[in-house]
């Protein structure tokens, strides 16, 4: 009873964060929230939950691999990696106006699935290139580029969004 | 920084914008029940694996010390194998089959080395070789026990 009401209160504190998490590096609700539910039950499972000394951390830490892991069932991940040819880097454009929340979110749900999930990681979960390409087992080189190209597009569909 | 980078670093907490769907919460607790049910048929598996082995002791208990000694040997073993499927119980089920699968294939013997060995030969060499034998056993446990609970 006691750990039911426990895995509750881990729902009410953390579930919107991770959800939103998800859904920012799948682009798709219904695996946000299938990842998001994973996560926490893999808390409530977890027996040594005394080593886990930062909860938020730990949970967005389970929840980024497991959205990863969902990209790469869906979207032939690898594959992708292993054919893409680094481009020149090109400077993204100098972006001008405002922004909303909302904008941003809806054109980086419209990213493709490499771009959004490498922008996503670098943009607000903080990572740098060389823990994403840890992450996603890619290179460091790939990645760079891969943000870079996803920043151009993100800035090109808020521009279109706006319009 | 682009503009883009900076209102996002500026506003990193609004970006949780969306609610989780409707119905998500009582979803997540129905999951939770459906894994206490099936964390308790494993304990259940757990458990008359467990009570399989002692029975198994029993039934090899003859008089004299070379049976003691036999019988503290498949204790041994016993005990790690209640050990490994206890931290293992909550695994998912196939992986749970596959752990037991290959407890199995350590600790099974068609014919126990014991009932082997030649009734002429000496009791402190049959001890020695009946020791030596199930120490491998032992530390293929060990190992198996290792590999599973690493992972964990």
């Amino acid at each position: 009873m006691k750990d039911t009401i426990d895995i509750e209160k881990v729902y009410d504190t953390h579930s919107r964060r991770l959800y939103n998490i998800s859904f920012r590096i799948t682009g798709n609700g219904a695996d946000a929230e299938e990842i998001m539910h994973d996560s926490l039950l893999q808390y409530w499972k977890f027996r040594n939950k005394e080593q886990i000394r930062d909860l938020p951390k730990w949970l967005t830490s389970i929840c980024i691999r497991k959205s990863i892991d969902r990209l790469r069932e869906r979207s032939r991940w690898n594959d992708f990696l292993e054919d893409y040819e680094d481009p020149a880097l090109e400077e993204a454009p100098e972006e001008d106006g405002e922004y909303t929340v909302a904008v941003i979110l809806k054109a980086l749900c419209g990213l493709p699935d490499h771009y959004r999930a490498i922008v996503s990681l670098h943009l607000f979960e903080g990572f740098d290139y060389q823990e994403i390409a840890q992450l996603t087992g890619s290179k460091e080189s790939t990645v760079r580029s891969l943000f870079m190209r996803g920043r151009k597009l993100l800035a090109e569909a808020i521009k279109h969004i706006r319009i | 920084m682009s503009g883009i980078e900076k209102y996002i670093k500026e506003n990193i907490g609004e970006f949780d914008a969306y609610p989780v769907p409707e119905g998500s919460r009582k979803a997540f607790l129905e999951k939770v029940k459906a894994e206490k049910s099936r964390g308790g048929l494993r304990t259940v598996i757990v458990t008359i694996s467990s009570m399989t082995a002692a029975a198994a002791i029993a039934f090899l208990l003859v008089p004299g010390s070379l049976a003691h000694d036999i019988e503290k040997l498949h204790r041994k073993l016993a005990t790690m194998e209640m050990e490994i499927l206890t931290l293992v119980s909550e695994t998912a089920p196939e992986e749970l089959d596959e752990i037991q699968n290959t407890i199995r294939m350590v600790t099974s013997d068609a014919i126990p080395l014991e009932e082997q060995l030649p009734e002429e030969m000496k009791e402190e060499s049959r001890k020695k070789i009946l020791k030596e034998y199930y120490d491998i056993k032992y530390k293929a446990l060990e190992t198996i026990l290792e590999q599973y609970t690493g992972t964990y």
